[in-house]
């Protein structure tokens, strides 16, 4: 699998007939039931729904950290269910960020070891001019010293972001990241994330609970009971709202 | 990788404290041993080549071959090239002086002083027949000084010397209970020396002069270079203390594997503390190996350092030890294969120690880091388990039959097996009883409850912890079993054999008046008496001394025969070999003439008749009497009080033996003091190196609570939050700790005592028949040693546990 991600074809990411169950007899969940998604390189899709509505079983899905019960996910043409450990270990070094809600980084690293982990995995060399343009815009220039426990929330989650993207990745996904911010810090977030697409073509998926989030995003999936329940293109604030009452009436 | 697994140390070095203690111990046991037999080898050969330095030819008589008279030192000498020589012999004496008595090797030393092999410190070389020099330590232990006279007594001969002068061997000789003199040449007058030392002119080399003594000396005599000959002797001494370098490798071994234990243990709960931060990593895509070879490389960091330091503390503690042993006279020696040995071996242990644990973090699954942490559990029943116990009962199985059928390998490797069968399956049992443990703490409110929630949703850490303890007091409970039942077989087996404590005797006349009064006079001696004794010449037996003993005496020597008058011809006691002689055997009706009469006897085999030392048949008082009347007393005979202080009863024995030349002692009292004397060393010794064994295995519960105590800062928090004090806390852990310590001594005395048993049982074999001893204060020791583990092993955790603030279980992490 290159490393590079111009010049492919097809969506970035696909999903096809997505259905997860967990559980036998009385006890059976069908946490996912059964989604189908195509999103294009550079394109930034946040998910939304209630609670317990399945978001962070297709968001494990989509990443390959579970095994759809049947259904199928791609990502840059690659199916997933092909894949042995070792090859989705080294996908998911490769071709995947993730930023999640909190305990996103390795207490015992500085914030540089935890930026550069993936390529320190990797026995990769770390491109000095990417890795400092990352530092630079996310603003974390004279905190590459600290240790995750001296940084506040928004600087770790920044720290996170940067690790995320500091691979190249086709596809970065992000559980609620904003989730433990307050506001100025989560706008600060988001922002790099929108940039990360518009600008190096990094497809995000993001799940949130939050309207003014997911107003970052060209696109909201209204997830309920595992299905597709509706989409809001451009999405702001106010018609994400609208489309979660309708959802939810 | 490795940056990251030394960051994952200096980060938190105190989580490692326990790991690096116990390999520590481990491997500072391993390379002490090695020191040890290396500066004590070394030290034995100069002891034993020592005689040999002044020489450099020495001449041999074949022990077997006609002597070639005492005058053969002069074929030596008449060699060319041959300048000087000097005999060697030596005797083994009594030594008697004023306070005791005591056995003596005298050692010629050569009239010329190039021949003489060591200084003296004081006085003068002997002269005459009448003068001896002896060594530093003879004198000491002896009471003597240079100036004394003592009397030494051989085969019944006895010579009276003055000791003119004091040795100065220039080490402490091997042999400690036996006294050294060092007498000239004239004290072995007339006698065929051992050997013949020789020095070679300057032209000549001892090779040379080997050569042409060969060639020329007569047939049973053997020359040799001194240099050969020290080796040879070096290495003879060498053979004996091989036996306990196995001895001391095979607890270094025991403290590793232990060692190894706490530490799976220690990388098994920290992995498990880890495991979002595991999870972390394989989500940002670092693979299954590594993740495994994350563990193992910081397990090799922490191997390495804490076996490098053991290696460095056990060169000291080894060295040390052969110097109080007396054994370093060559000064220091450092087997480099065998430290580096011992450096491998604990960098190995911890490796291996840690390859579960690093496997089972390799198994995080990368979605774990998305979820709450999970908690650990307990052991769950596995194939392995259901082997462990198959091999623990064969084995046992194994050991029984071996020892019962006098098969000792046959029950080693039946032990053996059984021992490493109980180790695998024990962790789960231990997991079992934790668990119920803690269900019974359950139905308790407040402290107990809490320690038993926590018992129970760790077992398996529990259970390991325990595990080593099992180990540790288990063996030790074992040993002391051992030693109590040997210790009461001796007694059982010398009760049997020597019907009386003590027994002294004079080959004619009468054992002195002033002498009996004595022997009446020691404590613990609840009858005395000083029988009858008659020289008779029995048919078929030749000359021998009739004992006629007192009814009393038969009945607490254990002779119901001679007790008991009842009809039919009086009992005569006599020995196997006797009985054998007269072609009869117990109970026999038998005619035998004395002194030309014939009498009728009951003939019974009894070791009274042998307890003097050489056979004498026994009768009754008056039937003595009516066979040879006389007023001969040439025995004393004493039974010891039952409980009586038997080392004391031997020192005062000695004492009066040393006051009366004339008496042979004998009895029980001389051979228990040899025979427990050895058993007590070898049992201390073992203990002494048990005990860290146990040492490791309190670090192990120690660091188990404190681990947990660290796992649990949020929720120990919360608890303060809601009210629990600080003791209450403290409490807490002091309940877990209880519980572990309690189940790990129950099982090792549980599994101990029968191991103990059957151990003593497989090597006293159908020698004598076994008397089971259970020790009772060897049990309450274990028992106050587990508890002692205890609360060591609470002191910090408690510490850590008490300085958590309620806030703490508040924030976020
Ligand atoms: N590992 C699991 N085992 C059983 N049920 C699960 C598991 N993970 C999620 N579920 C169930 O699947 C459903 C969706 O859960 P989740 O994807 O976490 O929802 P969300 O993230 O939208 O709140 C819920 O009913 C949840 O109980
Ligand atoms: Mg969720």
């Amino acid at each position: 699998m290159g490393t590079t991600d111009g010049g492919r074809h097809g969506p970035a990411l696909e999903a096809v007939g997505l259905v997860k169950g967990f559980g036998t007899g009385e006890a059976a969940v069908t946490a996912v039931a059964g989604v189908d998604l195509a999103l294009d390189r550079g394109e930034f899709v946040a998910v939304m729904g209630p609670s317990g509505s399945g978001k962070s079983t297709l968001m494990n899905l989509l990443a390959g950290l579970d095994t759809p019960t049947s259904g199928r996910v791609l990502i840059e043409g690659t199916d997933l269910s092909g894949l042995d450990d070792r090859g989705l270990t080294r996908l998911r070094r490769e071709r995947i960020g993730f930023v999640f809600q909190a305990f996103n980084l390795v207490p015992t690293l500085t914030a540089e070891q935890n930026i550069l982990l993936p390529l320190a995995l990797a026995g990769r060399r770390p491109d000095r001019a990417l890795l400092e343009d990352l530092v630079e815009s996310l603003g974390l220039g004279d905190r590459l010293r600290h240790r995750p426990a001296e940084l506040s929330g928004g600087q770790q989650q920044r720290v996170a972001v940067a690790r995320a993207l500091v691979t190249g990745p086709a596809v970065v996904f992000a559980d609620e990241p904003t989730g433990a911010l307050d506001v100025a810090a989560g706008r600060g977030l988001l922002e790099r994330l929108r940039d990360a697409a518009d600008r190096q073509g990094r497809t995000v998926v993001m799940v949130t609970h939050d309207p003014v989030a997911a107003a970052f995003a060209d696109r909201v999936l209204l997830l309920s009971d595992g299905a597709l329940h509706g989409v809001v293109e451009r999405p702001t604030a106010d018609t994400v709202l609208a489309a979660m009452a309708r959802a939810e009436a | 990788m490795f940056a990251h697994a030394l960051s994952g140390i200096t980060a938190r070095p105190a989580r490692l404290a326990a790991v690096l203690a116990a390999i520590v111990l481990g491997t500072l046991f391993l390379a002490a041993t090695a020191v040890f037999t290396a500066t004590s080898a070394a030290g034995m050969r100069l002891v034993a080549a020592a005689p040999l330095t002044a020489a450099d030819v020495i001449v041999d008589r074949d022990p077997d071959a006609p002597d070639p008279g005492a005058d053969w030192p002069a074929h030596v000498a008449g060699h060319p090239g041959v300048t000087a020589t000097a005999p060697v012999h030596a005797a083994t004496v009594e030594l008697v002086t004023g306070e005791a008595r005591a056995t003596t090797n005298v050692y010629s030393v050569s009239d010329r002083p190039e021949l003489r092999w060591f200084e003296l410190s004081e006085g003068v070389w002997p002269t005459g027949a009448g003068e001896v020099v002896a060594d530093g330590p003879t004198l000491e232990s002896a009471g003597l000084a240079v100036g004394d006279t003592v009397r030494l007594l051989a085969d019944g001969e006895e010579a009276e010397v003055t000791v003119v002068g004091a040795a100065d061997l220039g080490f402490r000789p091997l042999t400690g209970v036996v006294y050294r003199l060092y007498a000239s040449e004239d004290f072995f007058a007339g006698e065929s020396p051992q050997s013949v030392t020789a020095r070679v002119g300057a032209g000549t080399s001892p090779e040379e002069a080997v050569a042409g003594l060969t060639a020329s000396l007569p047939g049973g005599l053997h020359a040799m270079t001194a240099r050969e000959q020290a080796g040879l002797a070096a290495d003879r001494f060498a053979g004996g203390s091989r036996q306990l370098e196995l001895i001391m490798l095979v607890f270094a071994l025991i403290a590793l594997l232990s060692a190894s234990l706490v530490i799976t243990n220690t990388f098994t709960i920290l992995v498990s503390q880890r495991r979002r931060e595991t999870a972390l990593l394989r989500l940002v895509g670092a693979d299954r190996s590594q993740v495994r070879n994350l563990v193992l490389a910081e397990a090799l960091v922490v191997g390495s350092v804490g076996s490098a330091l053991g290696v460095a503390a056990g060169v000291g503690v080894g060295y040390a030890g052969a110097s109080l042993a007396g054994l370093a006279g060559d000064g220091l020696h450092v087997g480099v294969p065998a430290l580096a040995g011992s450096f491998l071996a604990g960098v190995a242990a911890t490796l291996c120690a840690a390859w579960f644990p690093a496997r089972g973090a390799a198994s995080t699954a990368p979605v774990e880091a998305l979820r709450s942490a999970s908690l650990p559990g307990g052991v769950r029943f596995r194939a392995v388990h259901g082997a462990g116990l198959a091999l623990a009962v064969l084995g046992t199985a194994g050991t029984v039959f071996g020892a019962w059928a006098d098969d000792l390998p046959a029950a080693i490797a039946g032990g053996s097996l059984g021992a490493v069968g109980l180790l695998v399956f024990l962790r789960y049992a231990l997991s079992r009883l934790i668990r119920a443990a803690g269900g019974l703490l359950l139905r308790r409110r407040g402290v107990p409850e809490l320690a038993g929630a926590n018992l129970r949703r760790a077992t398996g850490r529990s259970a390991t912890a325990a595990l080593t303890l099992v180990l540790g007091l288990g063996l030790i409970t074992a040993l002391l079993t051992a030693a109590e039942t040997g210790r009461a077989t001796i007694d059982g087996d010398l009760d049997a054999r020597f019907p009386v404590d003590v027994s002294a005797r004079v080959d004619e006349g009468s054992v002195d008046p002033g002498t009996v009064d004595l022997i009446r006079g020691i404590d613990g001696l609840a009858l005395v008496e000083a029988p009858r004794t008659a020289r008779v010449e029995i048919a078929g037996l030749g000359g021998t001394t009739l004992v006629g003993v007192s009814p009393e005496m038969a009945r607490a020597a254990g002779s119901a025969a001679v007790a008991q008058d009842g009809p039919g011809p009086p009992a005569l006691l006599v020995s196997a070999d006797q009985a054998r002689a007269l072609g009869a055997a117990t109970g026999d009706t038998v005619d035998l003439a004395v002194d030309g009469r014939p009498h009728p006897f009951t003939l019974h085999v009894s070791a009274l008749a042998t307890v003097s030392g050489s056979p004498g048949p026994v009768v009754r008082e008056e039937v003595l009497d009516s066979l040879a009347p006389g007023g001969e007393r040439g025995v004393v005979w004493g039974v010891a009080a039952d409980g009586a202080d038997t080392d004391a009863l031997a020192g005062r024995m000695a004492r009066i033996a040393g006051a009366d030349p004339r008496i042979a002692v004998n009895g029980a009292l001389a051979e228990r003091g040899d025979l427990t004397g050895v058993l007590d060393v070898l049992v201390g010794l073992a203990l002494a190196m048990l005990l860290v064994t146990v040492v490791i295995s309190g670090l192990g519960v120690a660091n188990t609570l404190g681990l947990s105590v660290l796992e649990r800062t949020r929720e120990l928090a919360l608890l303060r939050a809601l009210g629990l004090t600080r003791g209450g806390l403290r409490a807490t852990l002091a309940v877990e700790a209880a519980v572990i310590a309690a189940v790990g001594a129950l099982l090792g005395l549980l599994i101990g005592v029968p191991y103990g048993l059957v151990g003593v049982k497989a090597v006293i074999g159908g020698t004598a028949p076994l008397v089971v001893a259970v020790p009772w204060s060897g049990t309450a020791l274990v028992l106050a040693a587990a508890l002692l583990i205890g609360i060591a092993a609470t002191l910090l955790p408690g510490r850590r546990a008490a300085r958590i603030a309620p806030a703490q279980g508040l924030g976020v992490d």
